[in-house]
């Protein structure tokens, strides 16, 4: 049975303004899923609707089966969520301000104890407990804030780019954590960096003004887009023209002087030695947004 | 150079929580002095020139009932004006013959002294006050109004207010821009170290100048309007208290050493501010240096006889360049190492080395040549993961920690106990005379009273022999009928009144201004401390994630009330317990249950109410009105969402009700919150006790609606 689904969720801030959801309709199972797309696709405001922080316009978000308005309070004790932010309470140590989500989580004291200091491990902050919150890096708040969506164990856990700022050993570290559990979690990233979801989402959803472009299996979205992923190598003097004739294109590398380029075109580009090429999930996002900055 | 320190001074203004800080305080602190002053009043200054003006030619003739019938005066205010005048031109004989006794006096004491032996402390002393006063000798002492003067000679608290201002002023400049990051990015330009420390200097002295420049020329100007200052060219030992002054100086150039030294702290004050914060870089860290310092030159200046061994410490101290009126008026000299020196230029040199010091230890800990390694005890210490999980509890440690709520309450506390009075009624001889006569009067008031009262008038006159004595007893009789047949009106209405004097209910019912003066203090930084409680969840964006959790909002919103009820609570009973405390001790438990009327000021009242249930009423009222404050600034940080904007409104809505009050608007002061705290004078004018419940019932429905209102748009 699906744990959650969003059923044809509409959202417009005002009357006149375009709608910054439009009938996002998905149900979610255990798993993570990849929520992609440019700034200004719905991202936000869809996490946002999930988590009860806004109301939908038209539409609503059920779990197993109920509406999340209705039972409200029951739901919020199975969720968890990050934020995308960088402001954290000042006055605060990273013990106490995950001691104060604790609380609000309702965990009883010997919970939090137990939970509070296993997830300082995983998060590696351990040693920094005691630090307070003002003075930690970007990719420490980062971490903060993943614990403490992490603290109630959550069922259903809300992401949203949750490895921005981190070095790439950290990134790994996290990104495997979020796959050893998502085998009985529900888990919703957003993000800009593709490679977070690639290698560990059971599906992606691509968004743009609100509406879900393409959805599936990494591999599904992949083989759909695949025969418009075109690879050819080409001298290094004349990769200016490649890129000046397809300006979708990507360069995948470097070998004796020849530049591999990946170009996006529905027509087979107008080029020597043109193959298709493996497809990932950077193509199909270069291929559906190909004049948008990420 | 003018266009980076106008930037500065851009920056600090630009910082709404320390300009409303700073404009609050200093209005709550001319208001204080004004109230101050307005206690110490006892006649107008127009009444005190023209009956010295007939003093002078009419010496010995005394007919003051002619004389308040000539100037329109009360004749009772000729009486006291009189007296002062008596003892101001006694003053001019008795202070001929001080300075002239001078050398005789200090033969005297060469001969008590001469065991000590002429290398003694005390012996040089003497040497040394004969030079002092040797210069004194043409000064012409000329009686004029003075008690302006006496009022500015208190001793004035206001640089603790000023010192406080100034460091929160300097972690902006330095601790807010580090933080940034923009500090260290400035330091790397051409002019980023000396020139930029200048710059910061310079901003922070101007800035602390003109507030401590301004705070004093404001009591000077409040002490000439409500109480009048004489002429002030006068030479300054016009005034008796201070006979013992040996500088040979006018009231004007004393009045410009209490700017100019009020500016002289303020500059030590803020150099010493900044040179900590740059060594020291953490905030907490520098406060305990500056407070500790502070809290023992408190200390020892109030502690330390001026003649004791160690007066060095008393007088080598920035809490004694504070007391201008301390530093003239009182003759003494520091002892250092058996040497007396006099305490004014060792007060400069001490705070000159405490300037340059300072000074150099900015500068160069700015520039990074300084630089100290503090020690970080907390990593050493055994981590332990342990915490809390009341919701209650963090959002306590919210309010108290990183605000000015844990200072606050501190002060209140302080403050309040500093108001138990245990001590016996310190009554002048006019109001000792009333409060004897009230005292036999004292239960129900009936027939027996004023018969009670003819037999007390036999008794009273035959004791009286002086002419004052005769006068205020008079007087105080005349105060006693009125106020008898106040209270018999009321008992032919049908209300059992009891008398009770004025002098003991005054301390409570006639407080108007104190209660309204307390009131908005507590509501504005209450108000202040509890803003972001709400409003730092929208500033940061975590409202967002702690109202995804499973009690981020039923909890979370009755918690954070319940932390503003239980901070403003304290706060309000510990400041109006001591009154109550006050009034218990002076008065019997029966008199509480006696009806309001008996309060003479409410006896044209209607209706039935006790003084008890009057003071449970007014105190359930006054409670909720000013609870109102923090309230109203919660909830609207729920609308507004910008703790900037939320400030400057609740603010505003303060500003307009506090003006409505003190203006007396007599209708849109009943509607304000603060009438509630000034409740007892308007039951009085309107003689309606009805007004207590309106109130009451008008700041549950406030209270009530706006919690509501909140609540919604909370939970939403």
């Amino acid at each position: 049975m699906d744990e959650l689904t969003v059923k044809n969720i509409t959202k417009k801030y005002s009357k006149k303004a375009a709608p910054a959801l439009k009938n996002f309709d998905y149900a979610f199972s255990n798993g993570v899923y990849g929520l992609l797309g440019p700034n200004g696709a719905g991202k936000s405001t869809l996490m946002n609707i999930i988590v009860g922080n806004l109301a939908a316009s038209e539409g609503e978000v059920f779990y197993h089966g109920a509406d999340i308005r209705t039972i409200g309070e029951k739901y919020r004790s199975i969720l968890g969520y990050m934020p995308q932010q960088q402001q954290l309470y000042e006055g605060f140590t990273i013990k106490r301000f995950l001691y104060y989500f604790a609380a609000l989580k309702g965990l009883s004291k010997k919970e939090a104890n137990e939970r509070i200091a296993e997830l300082l491990h995983i998060v590696g902050l351990y040693e920094f407990a005691d630090r307070h919150l003002k003075t930690l890096s970007g990719g420490m708040k980062q971490r903060v804030l993943l614990a403490q969506a992490l603290l109630n164990d959550p069922e259903v856990l809300i992401l949203d780019e949750p490895t921005a700022g981190l070095d790439p050993r950290e990134r790994m570290n996290i990104r495997n954590y979020i796959y050893s559990i998502a085998e009985k979690k529900t888990i919703l990233i957003a993000t800009h960096v593709i490679s977070d979801v690639e290698q560990i989402a059971k599906e992606v959803i691509f968004l743009r003004k609100g509406e879900i472009v393409l959805s599936g299996t990494p591999e599904q979205v992949a083989q759909e887009i695949g025969p418009f992923i075109w690879e050819v190598d080409v001298l290094k003097e004349d990769y200016r023209r490649v890129n000046e004739m397809y300006p979708s294109n990507r360069v995948a590398g470097e070998r004796d002087g020849l530049v591999s380029v990946k170009v996006i075109s529905e027509k087979r580009p107008e080029l020597q030695e043109v193959r298709s090429a493996a497809v990932g999930l950077e193509d199909v996002y270069m291929y559906l947004y190909p004049n948008e900055r990420r | 150079m003018l266009n980076l320190i106008t930037a500065e001074i851009r920056k600090l203004l630009s910082r709404k929580f320390l300009l409303i800080i700073t404009v609050v305080l200093s209005i709550m602190l001319f208001v204080r002095f004004f109230i101050y002053c307005r206690d110490l009043k006892l006649f107008e200054n127009r009444d005190y020139q023209k009956i010295r003006a007939e003093y002078q030619y009419s010496e010995g003739e005394r007919d003051v009932e002619q004389l308040a019938e000539k100037h329109s005066i009360p004749a009772e205010e000729i009486v006291g004006i009189f007296l002062i005048l008596d003892s101001q031109y006694e003053y001019i004989d008795q202070y001929k013959d001080f300075i002239d006794g001078i050398p005789k006096r200090a033969d005297n004491l060469r001969q008590a002294v001469i065991f000590s032996g002429e290398k003694s402390y005390a012996y040089r002393s003497i040497d040394k006050c004969l030079n002092d006063y040797a210069g004194l000798k043409p000064v012409t002492i000329i009686p004029d109004m003075d008690t302006g003067i006496q009022a500015l000679s208190e001793y004035d608290w206001s640089y603790l207010f000023v010192a406080v201002v100034l460091l929160m002023a300097c972690a902006i400049l330095l601790k807010d821009e580090e933080d940034d990051g923009i500090l260290g990015l400035a330091q790397t330009t051409k002019n980023g170290k000396i020139p930029l420390a200048l710059i910061k200097w310079v901003t922070i002295i101007l800035f602390g100048s003109f507030l401590s420049g301004g705070i004093a020329c404001g009591r000077i100007i409040i002490a000439h309007y409500v109480l009048g200052l004489g002429d002030i060219d006068r030479s300054l030992q016009s005034i008796s208290s201070f006979r013992n002054c040996y500088f040979n100086i006018s009231v004007r150039q004393w009045l410009a050493c209490i700017v100019l030294f009020a500016i002289l702290v303020s500059v030590v004050l803020g150099t010493v501010s900044l040179a900590l914060l740059t060594l020291l870089k953490r905030i907490a860290i520098s406060v305990a240096p500056i407070a500790a310092g502070i809290g023992m030159g408190l200390v020892f200046y109030m502690t330390i006889p001026i003649n004791a061994k160690m007066n060095s410490l008393k007088f080598i101290n920035l809490c004694a360049l504070a007391d201008v009126g301390n530093l003239f008026s009182v003759y003494s000299n520091v002892d250092l190492f058996g040497y007396p020196v006099s305490v004014l230029p060792t007060l400069f040199v001490y705070a000159g080395v405490l300037f340059a010091l300072a000074l150099s230890i900015y500068l160069l800990s700015f520039s990074g040549v300084l630089v100290v390694s503090l020690p970080r005890w907390r990593i050493q210490r055994k981590l332990r993961i342990r915490g809390t999980v009341s919701v209650f509890s963090h959002e306590l440690y919210r309010f108290l920690i990183p605000g000015i709520g844990t200072l606050t309450l501190v002060g209140y506390l302080v403050f309040s106990l500093n108001q138990l009075d245990y001590g016996k009624l310190k009554l002048t001889q006019r109001d000792y005379i009333y409060y004897t006569i009230c005292q036999d009067l004292r239960g129900e008031v009936g027939e027996e009273t004023l018969q009670k009262l003819s037999e007390l008038e036999q008794i009273y006159s035959a004791q009286m022999h002086q002419d004052m004595d005769r006068i205020y007893y008079r007087d105080a009789m005349e105060q006693v009928t009125k106020e008898l047949n106040l209270l018999l009106s009321a008992k032919d209405r049908g209300v059992a009144v009891h008398y009770i004097s004025e002098v003991v209910t005054k301390g409570v019912f006639e407080s108007s201004h104190h209660f309204l003066l307390f009131g908005f203090l507590l509501a504005g930084v209450l108000s202040l401390s509890a803003a972001p409680l709400f409003s730092e969840d929208w500033d940061t964006g975590l409202s967002g994630l702690v109202r995804t959790t499973k009690r981020g909002r039923h909890s979370v919103f009755l918690c954070r009330y319940s932390v503003i009820f239980l901070m403003y609570s304290i706060g309000f009973f510990g400041y109006m317990i001591p009154y109550i405390v006050n009034w218990i001790h002076r008065t019997h438990l029966q008199e509480w249950s006696v009806p309001l009327q008996s309060v003479v000021g409410f006896s044209m009242c209607k209706g039935n109410m006790s003084i008890r249930g009057f003071m449970i009423l007014w105190l359930c009222a006054a409670w909720l009105s000013g609870l109102i404050y923090p309230i109203v600034l919660s909830a609207l940080s729920g609308v507004v969402r910008k703790k900037g904007t939320t400030l400057t409104a609740a603010s505003a809505i303060m500003a307009v009700d506090f003006l409505c009050s003190i203006l007396n608007f007599p209708v849109l002061r009943s509607i304000g919150v603060s009438g509630t705290y000034g409740l007892m004078r308007i039951v009085q004018e309107t003689g309606s006790v009805a007004i207590v419940y309106i109130s009451l019932i008008k700041n549950v429905i406030i209270f009530a609606v706006i919690i509501m209102l909140h609540y919604k748009k909370y939970s939403e």
